[in-house]
């Protein structure tokens, strides 16, 4: 659906500094139809920037973006059709009605003049905005406005949506229904790319995901994929029924145990083997003395890969 | 269809709801049955050049003018800048409304509000047509002046807001209106030399309160095109529009573009654009005027006409990274690195030849004229004009805040500290010195004749040697500019915050 080859953007750096800075830096990148793309990166990693890109309302220095086999460049309003966009700010025209503002798009993307009444409505409905249909804009919360502006990005119907931190903002619970909503629309065809500070809500609704720092792509593909590739590993919590038995010293002396860590009657340590090796070290243990009553493993969240893998930027 | 434009229609709908459209018809018909009241009350007779009737209409289409030109103009100015302060204008950029649609929208949707009040006079322009006797023929040519010289200018108004960047608003304002002055003074400057009636709404003023019998006989009704007398309100109809259509191309080029991006004509339309302007200023020349005012007249028209066109062909660093980056030339072209000299230097140049072949061929040849000189004028107002868009070129190329208002500043304080300077020294009094002057300012060019070089040619000659050292100067300056954008930035550049 989208294709980067080769992007790269640069801007000058403010007055008074050296060098350029490099939105993004040769970035190749490749999402196919159907996916649910995540854009993760620190503030200042060419996020926005390249949602732009593609959106055709920057243009790259030098590099390609082609949408549904369109180029970006060369035929802007061509590859637009294809796409559905929200920007990271909530920007409506306040004095307009909630269905005039739909009726306005709906009309500037061409939609067939006797479709577009029926299609305003069914639009306003499926964001929930009904019981709004005929108020001003400016007296909607900011969660409606953002429906609302979802609402105006696939009133065409495109069959890819490009979202700017649509949860920026948001309370929990209108967090909650947008990414129902986003998982509906995928489930309905749609392409999704989209980029968040919300790290945990991305890894909820995403297939695939890329991690973006100074520009630069430091990991992209399927979430698990992206996961294995940053050398994730195991990591055991055991809980034993009484603390009478020493866990933690006696699993320091296994073999591939590493950075074990005992609290009382919880145990924890990193465990690289696998998972045959992993029920052998608990038999062991069992068979030492250790009352085991309880085995998790923890996995890395999203958040805590991107610490890993970030250099520092704030999030 | 203009009516059914989307961007028209959300105009229609934010401005003209119906508790403003009533208050502002109640306040119209108020002030018109007041006006009426008071115009009818008055001794003297409704019919005449002079008679309440025709001093209405004339009183209520300058109103009008002022109305329809200074409030849609404003109008026209926020409509583009306020889409980006507001974050909207991304969107409609995204949508599939094409430039010219979107242009169209805005240039007619913005003022829908002042067309409204417009509309609120038109009974009372009607009664003031029917008590002063007026032929609506005359009223309709009117109101065609007003709402044609009025979307020139909205037009030119949308550019304007186009090119606004945040935090110069109100200098945007000032400036439009500034222009509308202008627009509405200048051919009153040059009246003596150019055979053309005033091209601004308020000229439908004069057309509106002009007796049928008075007006075909005034000066104001026709001009001279090629020395061949045709209706001014039909000379107006055609400038505007031509004006209307050169500003529709600069904002359909530009509106959905990427802001870095933006240029405001490419090369050859910029070209073709300053040979149009030439050819229509010539058609209305006054060749029997002192032919050096006309000159004088035809060049300093064509310094600003120039400079305004030079201006839209620099290239800031962003588009000059990319134009370098997208054409994979190596080594770097000498245009690229010379730019705008080339470009301006022949622009100009065939302008200065259509004036000079034009006073060849259309002047009284009793008058004392030397071409040589002419064309040495010609050529060193060019060079003058080339070496201050390369200073603000090189200028553009500067890492800055807003490196071209820089510049312009710099250029505008170097004038008035030589302008100080020169005339301290008593140099543009005493002709020996003035060509010691045009070493930095065009001024003393217009007072070249054969006499003023012959005190002291050698000085004149390196005046304009000067001018081309000055322009070589500034393209090596800004040489290693180029070379650096040209060459992509290696990974371990800085980097900074992107989003």
């Amino acid at each position: 659906m989208i294709e980067l080859k080769n992007v790269t953007k640069e801007y000058d750096l403010p007055p008074g500094q050296s060098g350029q800075l490099v939105a993004t830096d040769r970035l190749t990148l490749d999402v196919p139809d159907g996916e649910v793309f995540g854009l993760v990166g620190p503030n200042g990693a060419g996020k926005s920037t390249t949602l732009k890109m593609i959106c055709g309302l920057i243009l790259p220095t030098a590099g390609h973006i082609t949408v549904n086999g369109v180029d970006v460049e060369t035929d802007p309003e061509g590859a637009q059709q294809h796409i559905g966009y929200l920007a990271d700010f909530f920007s409506v025209y306040d004095e307009l009605k909630v269905w005039e503002y739909v009726d306005y798009f709906a009309h500037a993307y061409k939609l067939p003049p006797e479709t577009i009444s029926a299609r305003v409505r069914e639009v306003i409905v499926q964001m929930g905005l009904e019981s709004k249909y005929d108020a001003n804009v400016a007296g909607l919360s900011r969660g409606m406005k953002q429906r609302l502006g979802i609402a105006r990005a696939i009133i065409h119907d495109p069959p890819l949506l490009v979202l700017d931190e649509p949860a920026s903002g948001l309370d929990p619970k209108a967090r909650l229904e947008l990414k129902d909503l986003l998982r509906a629309m995928n489930r309905a065809g749609k392409t999704i790319f989209i980029t968040s500070h919300v790290l945990p809500d991305l890894e909820e609704i995403c297939t695939s995901l890329a991690i973006l720092e100074k520009g630069k792509l430091l990991r992209h593909g399927k979430i698990s994929d992206v996961m294995r590739s940053a050398g994730q590993t195991r990591r055991v919590r055991l809980r034993q029924a009484t603390v009478e038995f020493a866990l933690g010293p006696w699993l320091a002396t296994q073999p591939n145990v590493s950075d074990v860590q005992q609290n009382a009657a919880i145990t924890e340590f990193i465990f690289p083997g696998s998972d045959a090796e992993l029920a052998a070290l608990i038999r062991e243990a069992i068979l030492a003395g250790s009352p085991i009553c309880g085995v998790e493993e923890k996995t890395d969240s999203l958040e805590e890969l991107f610490a890993r893998l970030s250099t520092g930027e704030v999030m | 269809m203009i009516f059914s434009n989307p961007e028209l229609v959300r105009n229609v709908r934010t401005q003209l709801r119906p508790g403003k459209m009533v208050t502002a018809a109640v306040i119209s018909i108020a002030l018109s049955l007041v006006a009426g009241y008071a115009l009818t009350h008055i001794s003297a007779p409704a019919t005449g050049p002079m008679g309440w009737g025709f001093g209405l209409l004339r009183g209520l289409f300058w109103l009008q003018a002022l109305i329809l030109a200074a409030g849609g103009g404003i109008s026209c100015v926020n409509a583009i800048y306020k889409e980006k302060d507001q974050n909207t204008f991304d969107y409609q950029r995204v949508t599939r409304l094409s430039p010219l649609e979107l242009t169209l929208g805005k240039l007619f949707g913005a003022p829908i509000f002042i067309y409204f009040i417009c509309l609120c006079f038109v009974p009372l322009v009607i009664f003031a047509a029917v008590k002063g006797q007026q032929s609506f023929t005359f009223v309709l040519a009117a109101y065609a002046v007003l709402i044609i010289g009025s979307i020139a200018f909205h037009t030119l108004a949308l550019l304007i807001s186009l090119l606004t960047v945040r935090g110069s608003h109100t200098t945007a304002i000032i400036f439009v209106l500034i222009l509308l002055w202008l627009f509405s003074n200048i051919f009153v400057l040059t009246a003596n030399y150019l055979y053309l009636a005033p091209l601004s709404p308020f000229y439908s003023a004069d057309v509106a309160s002009q007796q049928r019998s008075n007006y075909l006989r005034t000066s104001l009704s026709k001009d001279l095109v090629f020395g061949h007398p045709v209706h001014h309100v039909f000379v107006l109809i055609i400038i505007d529009g031509l004006l209307t259509a050169w500003f529709l191309l600069a904002l359909s080029r530009n509106i959905k573009r990427d802001p870095d991006q933006y240029e405001l004509y490419s090369p050859l339309e910029t070209f073709a654009l300053a040979i149009c302007i030439n050819v229509i200023l010539l058609a209305f020349v006054n060749w029997s005027a002192d032919l050096i005012n006309v000159q004088a007249t035809l060049l300093t028209i064509n310094i600003s006409i120039l400079s305004f066109l030079g201006l839209a062909q620099l290239r800031n660093r962003d588009r000059t990274r990319r134009i370098l980056r997208t054409q994979k030339k190596s080594p770097i072209s000498w245009i690229d690195l010379s730019w705008p000299a080339p470009f301006l230097f022949i622009t100009a140049l065939t302008a200065c030849a259509l004036v000079f072949a034009a006073a060849a061929i259309a002047r009284n040849p009793l008058m004392e004229w030397s071409p040589v000189f002419a064309i040495f004028r010609f050529l060193f107002i060019t060079a003058w004009l080339v070496r201050d868009m390369q200073f603000l070129q090189w200028m553009t190329l500067r890492r800055g805040k807003r490196p071209l208002v820089a510049g312009v500043m710099f250029l505008t304080a170097f004038y008035a500290c030589v302008g100080i300077v020169l005339s301290a020294f008593g140099t543009f009094r005493d002709v020996d010195n003035l060509p010691f002057s045009a070493f930095f300012l065009p001024t003393p060019i217009y007072y070249l004749d054969p006499a003023a070089w012959a005190t002291r040619p050698a000085i004149w000659g390196a005046a304009f040697v000067a001018q081309w050292l000055v322009v070589a100067l500034f393209i090596l300056a800004q040489r290693k500019t180029i070379i650096e954008l040209a060459h992509p930035t290696t990974p371990d550049s800085e980097t900074l915050n992107a989003d």
